[in-house]
């Protein structure tokens, strides 16, 4: 069986720093979603060199993140980003837009592309597209099921990375709605989105980050790691974006744990995995889109088996 | 080139009255194909139906292929495409990357416009679009007016919205709707619809039109509701016709029929004021528009509040 990789997302030096970096193979460098994120690597190209440097000496991949959704003021800015990522010779560059991958195309060829979840690939020929400009890698629009996932990739025979665990964006704007409440707070950019927001109503949870609203339940997919494995997908990623760099290294320890067991799927320890899972989740799991149901929903294997079950 | 007036279809009779009223192009969704729920889109013979009502009163039907029903439809797209092409309809608007460049190696002839869902929202994004053959890009409708020309600077024929929503976050790039609610469900011709989903066919439960308590570390900081607008421009239209902005639409295939038709003669009068290069005292087109914004906001908060009750959503707060 191919090597799996399971990477996480870490926004800064610091925090990678501070991660316990051993269970992963890989990073996603910067804080897509802000460029004025407090030492955003996307934007402190010093930051994005020490933290390259770091990874390298750490002997694991460096991927970097490009923003969410820029304007065209930005572009120069990215532009001068994938120079330094061409000259480090970094792993891969998470593509958020279509302009972004024509530049990263056009000028660093030699740079493998990931096309990114904001690039919105819904459909087969949107991955053809995407393919003939040099993306290696798919990460499918997060509303996609694993039926359709598994239609883009057989067809295209695109490496897939699939989204496992942490919360998801709902959506981007262009404004920070947290400099709204500066005055309430007491707090102010850079130091705001450092703080924990949430947005509650009734039995709904959401966290807001200013740029982007990201789900309150964690995606969660430990339990089906086993079929996700059986469909033969080897790269998987963790959002830990907003995680406390502890949690963020203990969670990547139960994933690679999960997938070293992954390939037995009878004898597969689903119980003890998720209690220790749970200990890093204060609003709950979901499955996102994976089957085809509202994103907050969250069906676990008992449940996936007796809808099988019940569907032959 | 001189701006034109693209009013919405959302039936038979919306497109009678929208040429009637003066615009030059009306949109309309192919069942199964577009942003909205199945009542707001129409079946093949009611396109060519309006096809005919074009033809007699000199306007141009514009098609809009705006969802992504599911990741493996292509064959279904073109096939559609190709009997509207023979109907003599050429114009699309489509939101998938992937379709777009599908169909114009398909039909060269088709001029293609990338949907405001396309979520382009920079130059470079607006050059991908024209490599692929797109003519024309529908702007986001978070734009400034620095943005409006580095797009326009690419050549692309721009379309702009005129009247419609601001969204909270970027129309294309938000699935907090469906996060909350989504079923996968089937129109009358059995085309899939995510409902929830507006990305996927389906509506928009509006989730950041509610209420939400806003709160730091579980300490209340606010009562919100997000920033979703609904907008009408006038103060922006001279600028957008000296510019050389090619098409103004006006959005809202599910408004009354009445309501429509003084929104598209409201903006007739308005952009033709603006080519004739008159002098324009706004606070004049304000008040003739306050009866028709007081209405519109009538009909998008009764439809709102019945969108959160037919979510189902209502239940678990």
């Amino acid at each position: 069986m191919a090597a799996f990789e399971l990477t996480a997302e870490i926004p800064t030096l610091d925090q990678l720093k501070a991660t316990d970096l051993t269970p992963f193979d890989g990073v996603y460098l910067g804080q897509p979603y802000c460029r004025l994120y407090r030492d955003n690597p996307i934007a402190n190209f010093d930051q994005l060199k020490a933290a390259v440097a770091y990874l390298k000496e750490k002997g694991k991949k460096a991927y970097v993140s490009t923003d969410a959704g820029p304007r065209s003021e930005t572009l120069p800015q990215v532009q001068a980003m994938l120079e330094i990522c061409a000259e480090l010779e970094v792993d891969g560059i998470d593509v958020q837009s279509l302009g972004v991958l024509r530049l990263a195309h056009r000028d660093f060829p030699q740079l493998p592309l990931i096309a990114g979840g904001f690039i919105n690939l819904y459909t087969l020929e949107g991955a053809r597209t995407l393919a003939q400009y040099g993306v290696k890698v798919l990460r499918p629009s997060y509303e996609l099921n694993l039926d359709e996932i598994n239609l883009i990739r057989d067809e295209t025979g695109l490496e897939v990375e699939l989204l496992v665990h942490g919360k998801f964006p709902l959506g981007i704007t262009d404004r920070c709605f947290l400099l709204d409440y500066q005055e309430q707070t007491g707090l102010s950019c850079p130091d705001i989105c450092l703080e924990e927001f949430w947005m509650t109503r009734g039995s709904w949870t959401l966290r807001h980050i200013g740029t982007a609203l990201l789900s309150g339940k964690q995606m969660c997919m430990l339990e089906h790691l086993p079929h996700l494995v059986g469909l033969g997908y080897r790269r998987f990623r963790i959002g830990t974006l907003t995680t406390p760099a502890p949690h963020r290294g203990e969670m990547g320890r139960i994933y690679r744990e999960a997938l070293a067991q992954a390939a037995d799927a009878q004898h597969y320890p689903r119980e003890t995995l998720m209690k220790e899972l749970e200990k890093y989740s204060r609003h709950g799991f979901c499955n996102g889109y994976y089957f085809g149901q509202s994103g907050h929903l969250y069906i676990s294997h008992a449940e996936k088996a007796a809808q099988s079950a019940t569907t032959i | 080139m001189t701006t034109v007036l693209m009013a919405p279809g959302g039936s038979i009779d919306m497109v009678r009255c929208c040429f009637e009223a003066g615009a030059e192009f009306v949109y309309i969704g192919p069942r199964g194909w577009s942003r909205r729920r199945s009542e707001y889109e129409m079946g093949d013979d009611e396109i060519k139906e309006c096809a005919e009502i074009a033809r007699q009163l000199g306007g141009q039907i514009r098609l809009v292929f705006n969802s992504n029903p599911e990741a493996g439809h292509s064959d279904a797209i073109l096939r559609k495409v190709g009997t509207y092409m023979n109907w003599g309809i050429n114009q699309f608007t489509v939101n998938d990357f992937g379709y777009m460049r599908q169909i114009k190696e398909a039909f060269p002839e088709a001029f293609l416009c990338a949907s405001v869902g396309a979520h382009i929202i920079n130059a470079e994004d607006a050059r991908f679009l024209q490599d692929i053959g797109v003519e024309q890009v529908v702007s986001d409708c978070k734009w400034d007016w620095d943005e409006l020309q580095a797009l326009k600077d690419t050549g692309i024929s721009m379309e702009v919205l005129i009247h419609a929503s601001t969204c909270y976050t970027f129309i294309g790039s938000c699935w907090w709707s469906s996060y909350m609610e989504m079923d996968k469900t089937f129109d009358i011709e059995n085309n899939v619809k995510f409902l929830g989903s507006p990305n996927r066919g389906g509506l928009c439960w509006r989730p950041c039109l509610e209420p939400w308590n806003f709160d730091l570390g579980g300490r209340p900081i606010a009562r919100t509701r997000m920033d979703n607008k609904a907008f009408f421009f006038i103060e922006e239209i001279p600028r957008l016709v000296d510019m050389g902005i090619d098409m103004l639409k006006i959005q809202g295939r599910e408004y009354s029929l009445d309501l429509m038709g003084e929104i598209v003669s409201f903006y007739r009068d308005l952009l033709d004021a603006c080519l004739n290069k008159e002098e324009i005292d706004f606070a004049w087109w304000r008040e003739r528009l306050a009866d028709i914004e007081r209405r519109r906001d009538l009909q998008r908060a009764r439809a709102t509040a019945k969108l959160y009750l037919e979510s189902g959503l209502h239940a678990t707060v």
